[in-house]
């Protein structure tokens, strides 16, 4: 301990220096909106590019569910085709047609890292900027939502994972207009929270929750997962709902990147809902 | 003692008040940014303590910062040159050490030796601030010569300034 505190007292200066320099790097990635953005795409470059490799070897061993997995969700997609004119699961293909307009395109990609046992999860997907994928985009599997995309390099992009300290995805209770948000509060890949679902309103445990379009980000009906237990919260008001997640966090191998078509145009007229009038 | 301290406050506030004010709305074809602020650091007694240099250097910078909108940079690079000072004034020190109560300036020092500390100083200061700003290695070249340039610049001041408030005190010892 006391050798600790003699090499603290001998170095003091330079640590002085460093303490003052962190202070002034993490004033520069905080105040400096591109200093943080380089700062996210360097890292996510060279991360997605080390994945990469990895991920290329590991990916055999889980072929056989892979496959099981796309069968299941091709028979989903046949039984459902009318209805998918709007959305379609395909490597971006746009369907022409009078009476219904494209909204939604989804774009296959390869999951080459992940996490789950973290506090705040990311995933890198194997397609970026030269694909088309930008910011706040949002990411689902067959099985329901996995998270919306943050940093885009030229090949690769990050995702922040719904198992994310940030992670805010608006949802709603399947056949009602009850809508919430869905947070995750750490520790178990398996369950979120819901609240702000008011408490007037009938829930049973198994209902579903999904979607909801509103934020811009996903289509409507998407899973997220479906009740497991709920209680009113202090007040009486609203419920808290323990929901378990319907995408399997931990086996994630591939996913669709969902670009939503019309999103400029819907954001330019919130905008200029929210602008004064003059 | 008192005399160096309040000669000191004085010429923060005056360079900061110039740097901010008017040498921040100089820019010529985005090549030439001139940061004198960084003379009030080089002007400090060579018997400051180190710790206090740093913490000077860090609010000047960030002083500096605030005003022209790019929280963190010059704090970065002030802190860096601070910490280099003490570094730098040794290895330029004459055969004797300094004596005490010699200032940094030409006229205790002379020519030769006040434009190598400045000079170099000057150029690890514009280094680092500019490199920090665009932030990649990528157009190496272009921002070194944005460094030379604005280095140049600024040593000019620099030597503008010294023979504008120290010419006269020439014969002191």
């Amino acid at each position: 301990m006391r050798n600790v505190f003699l090499f603290l007292w001998r170095h003091n200066f330079t640590l002085l220096f460093l303490l003052l320099e962190v202070i002034a790097f993490v004033l520069l990635f905080s105040a400096n909106n591109y200093h943080s953005t380089a700062f996210g795409v360097i890292a996510t470059k060279s991360s997605g590019n080390f994945y990469a490799i990895v991920n290329n070897s590991k990916q055999y061993l889980t072929l056989k569910e892979e496959n099981d997995a796309l069968a299941e969700e091709n028979v989903r997609l046949l039984n459902n085709q009318l209805s998918s004119y709007v959305t379609q699961f395909s490597d971006t293909q746009n369907i022409v047609d009078t009476l219904f307009l494209q909204k939604y395109q989804f774009q296959s990609a390869k999951v080459i890292n992940n996490t789950i046992n973290l506090r705040n999860n990311f995933l890198i997907l194997d397609r970026g900027k030269n694909h088309g994928i930008e910011q706040d985009m949002g990411v689902v599997t067959a099985s329901g939502v996995v998270g919306i995309v943050k940093d885009v390099s030229d090949n690769f992009c990050s995702v922040v994972s719904v198992l994310h300290k940030e992670s805010r995805i608006s949802s709603q209770i399947r056949g009602t207009g009850f809508f919430g948000i869905i947070v995750w509060e750490g520790f178990n890949s398996n369950y979120a929270t819901l609240s702000d679902i008011p408490a007037l309103l009938k829930i049973n445990i198994g209902d579903t929750i999904e979607t909801r379009e509103s934020s811009t980000i996903f289509p409507t009906g998407i899973m997220i997962g479906i009740i497991e237990s709920f209680e009113t919260s202090t007040d009486g008001n609203f419920y808290t709902i323990k929901v378990k997640l319907s995408t399997r966090f931990a086996d994630l191998t591939h996913v669709y990147i969902v670009k939503n078509l019309l999103k400029q145009e819907q954001l330019k007229l919130e905008e200029a809902m929210t602008q004064p009038n003059e | 003692m008192n005399n160096i301290i309040i000669e000191n406050i004085a010429r923060f506030v005056f360079i900061l008040l110039l740097q901010v004010v008017v040498l921040n709305n100089i820019q010529v074809s985005g090549y030439f940014n001139p940061f004198l602020y960084l003379y009030a650091l080089l002007l400090l007694p060579i018997e400051t303590p180190r710790g206090l240099l740093l913490v000077i250097g860090f609010f000047t910078g960030l002083i500096v910062d605030i005003f022209t909108g790019t929280l963190g940079m010059h704090t970065a690079a002030s802190v860096l040159l601070c910490y280099l000072r003490p570094s730098l004034l040794k290895f330029f020190a004459p055969r004797d050490g300094y004596e005490f109560g010699t200032r940094p300036v030409i006229a205790d020092l002379g020519f030769i030796w006040f434009i190598s500390y400045a000079g170099i100083s000057t150029f690890i200061h514009h280094f680092s601030l500019f490199f920090l700003e665009v932030f990649r290695f990528s157009d190496f070249f272009k921002t070194f010569f944005k460094v030379f340039l604005s280095s140049s610049l600024t040593l000019l001041l620099i030597l503008l300034a010294q023979f504008l408030t120290y010419s006269e005190r020439k014969n002191r010892p």
